[in-house]
């Protein structure tokens, strides 16, 4: 049962996927032209890039959703007596599957680009994106976990406030936004805290500090900074917990409160 | 198959009416193996539970036998038939008259209306 | 057989009452007509049933055990709407059905489909109306569920789909052990196939009777009958 709404959910969502991809092609190819030609607005592109990630899953799991109700399929969907973590997940982990595809595509796009920069004969460039492509991947855990978990927690709050639209009318996406504001207001006071500290930030699994420091000595660089950026094993624990427990609420929502 | 069925008889006995109707002309004949209940059903369009209940008052009143594992047939005592028929008959009758006594004819025109009738059209539709 | 009752069931859309405290045993089987005018509250009813809408009060009880989304094994719900996938082939629909319904009787549903003569490559979304419905019952027929709620199956359709529905219906159905509710305005051309209608009005049901019983009693026809208690 499972394997057939994963297969629905990827071919559903493959339209999507293509058009997004082409669109980030263009960019890459953008990018690419600037690179051979040495003009740095490529590197804006690239971000620009980067950001499009941040709501990749935003983008395609809202899509996933409402494309159901939008679609009349609601009917057929909810119908299905499959758990409704299996409907729930099928959606998030076909739009995840396709991110990853997406941001490895970018990662080789991107060192490529860098790659193509450092060459370029201007001496100034020369020296700088050597630095730059190393540093990116000194800090490439950190970075890609970040974003991953930020593309993660937008897509999350959309479907979450999609699923309350479709629970109450009219107010039921008023209702999940202010709840998903005030949950979200609470999650940064909550990790702001000592207690939260002292709880979570514990067994380092990656300190971005020493490793740009190292990388920066090397190169010769005098740096001050010392620390500051770490990956946590405690705190990344703690948020896969959150995702699973919002995709927990979600299915709820759809076996409970959800109207189709 | 078609029937016009009526708007205030149950269906089971219109089906019933027209069962018979067949039987009596031959077009069912004595022995004869009745359609499944679902393919009367789907061809006259009606509910398979009313074909059913059809084929049980049928078999009630020994017009049709429903063998086990089978299906239902057409009876082959000749007698049930026959007296199917006549019963049949005298009902067409009283409602004849019913009608030319709706319509003031009296017996004796009625039956020349009749005897006409019979030879206008050659024999018995 | 199942046992389908509803326990003073609500529902109410803002201050629209859709359904008023409606309580009903269901026959066991059967083919059962849900019939009454536009927003009496049919659709409500039948999405209660699947567990497609949440009850404002009261309940809905499937053999014993409450009525909600994830019991698509035992009611499947038929949408009025174009409720199949359209970017799926027919094959493709069949496949996916097989995959998510339990027990899903695909020789049946291949048979249908043959019956159909449709191209099994063509897209659903290319469909014409018709076929779209055709397709969509002989798939929601072979989930074989105790329950099969079709809400408003021969909408809009023609003539000759009508006919080829209610037969596909009759053909297939397990009179004897499936249960199931049809909603409709073609009171008519329903009625020779109804065990049992169900009239709505106002959210309240006004008759439940078996249908040769309504005959027998009323001695006219069930649009009259409609009419009759819905003035």
């Amino acid at each position: 049962m499972y394997a057939a709404l994963w297969k629905k959910e990827w071919r559903e969502s493959l339209p999507r996927f293509v058009i997004i991809l082409g669109l980030l092609s263009a960019g890459y190819i953008g990018i690419l032209v600037l690179a051979f030609r040495g003009d740095p607005l490529g590197v804006l592109i690239g971000i620009a890039a980067v950001g499009l990630h941040l709501v990749f899953l935003f983008l395609q799991w809202t899509l996933a959703f409402h494309g159901e109700w939008k679609s009349r399929t609601q009917w057929t969907w909810l119908n299905i007596p499959a758990p409704a973590w299996q409907l729930v997940t099928a959606k998030l982990g076909v739009g995840f599957v396709q991110y990853l595809l997406s941001v490895a595509l970018m990662t080789g796009v991107g060192f490529w680009a860098l790659a193509v920069y450092a060459q370029t004969g201007d001496p100034m460039m020369a020296e700088a994106f050597p630095l730059f492509a190393e540093g990116l991947l000194a800090l490439y855990p950190l970075l890609f976990t970040m974003l991953t978990l930020l593309s993660i927690s937008l897509g999350l709050v959309a479907v979450f406030i999609l699923l309350m639209m479709k629970s109450w009318l009219p107010l039921g996406g008023w209702i999940g936004t202010a709840a998903a504001a005030a949950a979200v207001y609470s999650w940064f006071q909550f990790s702001g805290s000592a207690v939260y500290a002292s709880l979570f930030q514990n067994v380092v699994l990656f300190d971005a500090g020493a490793r740009l420091e190292l990388l920066l000595n090397e190169e010769g660089v005098e740096t001050g900074a010392g620390g500051g950026l770490y990956l946590y094993a405690g705190e990344l624990t703690l948020e896969v917990l959150v995702i699973a427990a919002i995709i927990a609420l979600l299915s709820w929502m759809l076996d409970r409160i959800v109207q189709a | 198959m078609t029937i016009a069925f009526n708007d205030h008889q149950p269906i089971y006995q219109q089906l019933m009416a027209h069962l018979s109707q067949r039987i009596c002309r031959g077009d069912l004949a004595p022995g004869e193996k009745l359609p499944s209940v679902r393919a009367l059903a789907a061809e006259a369009g009606v509910n398979p539970n009313t074909v059913s209940r059809t084929y049980m008052e049928l078999e009630r009143e020994r017009i049709v036998e429903s063998k086990r594992g089978q299906g239902t047939f057409v009876t082959e005592e000749l007698p049930v038939i026959e007296e199917l028929r006549r019963s049949q008959a005298s009902q067409q009758a009283r409602q004849f008259k019913d009608s030319m006594e709706q319509l003031g004819i009296d017996q004796e025109t009625a039956l020349n209306l009749l005897a006409r009738a019979w030879n206008e059209k050659g024999g018995p539709s | 057989m199942t046992t389908l009752t509803l326990h003073q069931l609500t529902k109410t859309y803002g201050r629209d009452t859709a359904l008023d405290a409606v309580d009903l045993v269901f026959p066991a089987s059967g083919i059962v007509g849900v019939i009454g005018p536009n927003g009496s509250g049919k659709s409500t009813l039948l999405k209660a049933i699947c567990g497609l809408l949440r009850p404002g009060s009261g309940s809905v009880k499937i053999n014993g055990a409450s009525a909600a989304r994830q019991r698509g094994a035992d009611a499947a719900y038929l949408s009025e709407e174009d409720s199949l996938y359209g970017h799926m082939t027919i094959r493709q629909s069949v496949a996916f059905a097989a995959g998510v319904y339990p027990g899903f009787d695909r020789k049946l549903a291949d048979t249908l489909l043959q019956e159909m003569k449709l191209e099994s490559n063509q897209k659903i979304k290319h469909l014409s109306r018709g076929n779209k419905a055709r397709v969509k019952l002989a798939l929601t027929m072979a989930r074989k569920t105790p329950v099969l709620c079709l809400d408003e199956p021969l909408s809009g359709m023609d003539p000759i789909v009508r006919e080829d529905i209610l037969r596909l219906l009759v053909t297939h159905l397990d009179v004897d052990e499936q249960l199931c509710l049809i909603t409709s305005h073609e009171v008519k051309e329903l009625e020779p196939f109804l065990d049992h209608v169900l009239i709505l009005h106002e959210g309240r049901v006004v008759v439940d009777s078996g249908l040769d019983e309504l005959r027998e009693e009323r001695q006219k026809p069930l649009i009259e009958v409609l009419k009759e208690v819905t003035q």
